[in-house]
């Protein structure tokens, strides 16, 4: 039977976080996060890697939008199973990497790697996207120990 | 999810291994999280703790790392699994990492 995964989420902090999440997930599903370079790739694969990689996305995003639905609302609670699980790692990662291009643009690569910024410097929106951007890592993170209580165990 | 193509190793696909490598070249970002890559390295190469993190560390130290070498077919669904997962990775042809 598939081990079942439950996070419990403080549902005040956490709603404005996903309220300013969802419509980011739901939104450019066409559009990748990172642009790659398939300079050495056969270009007959080039554009059906793009399509794959766009309903691999589509798909990640869906579970992660289905898991904060009306239940996750009234409960703060999130449950899924292990390929749920990776689904929503991979959506985490999308997510970021859009706060990064998006909201987020005007801070350097160095800020972001390090965690070292000037919060109150930043507007109400990006205050907001970096606390998000901050949740994410840190929904990672907890997934990740779960999933592979190997690493970080170190 | 496309899933890595797999087919029984022959001596002539090693020999082309030898001859004609592809690399599998993952770059670093400010964004992914050092346990998530790990986590990506274990799950798509099989690779242990231990080797998951080295490649992991050369990537957050050195910018890169060759994360795995062989012939272009597999290299190339490799490279396609870890956009996936959205690393930054790239393919590349011959010897010198």
């Amino acid at each position: 039977m598939a081990k079942r995964i439950e996070v419990r989420l403080a549902l005040p902090v956490v709603r404005p976080l996903i309220d300013f999440l969802l419509p980011l997930a739901k939104a450019d599903r066409d559009q990748l996060p990172v642009p790659q370079d398939w300079s050495n790739v056969d270009e007959d694969l080039r554009a059906h890697w793009r399509e794959d990689l766009v309903a691999a996305l589509g798909s990640d995003l869906a579970v992660f939008t289905g898991l904060f639905d009306k239940a996750f609302r009234s409960t703060g609670v999130v449950e899924f199973d292990q390929t749920e699980a990776l689904a929503v790692l991979r959506a985490c990662s999308i997510l970021r990497l859009r706060l990064r291009s998006g909201d987020l643009a005007g801070l350097s690569d160095e800020a972001l790697e390090s965690g070292e910024i000037d919060f109150f410097g930043l507007d109400e929106k990006g205050r907001l996207a970096f606390t998000c951007y901050l949740f994410l890592a840190s929904l990672q993170e907890t997934l990740v120990r779960h999933l592979d209580p190997e690493i970080g165990a170190g | 999810m496309t899933q890595t193509k797999t087919r029984p190793e022959t001596e002539a696909d090693s020999a082309t291994e030898l001859v004609d490598p592809w690399h599998v070249v993952v770059l670093n970002d400010p964004v992914n999280l050092m346990s998530y890559v790990v986590l990506v390295f274990k799950r798509v190469f099989g690779y242990d703790e231990v080797r998951a993190r080295r490649h992991m560390l050369e990537v957050h130290q050195r910018g890169r790392s060759v994360v795995w070498t062989g012939n272009r077919e597999k290299a190339e669904a490799y490279v396609h699994t870890l956009h996936q997962w959205q690393l930054t990775a790239v393919l590349e042809h011959g010897e010198a990492n």
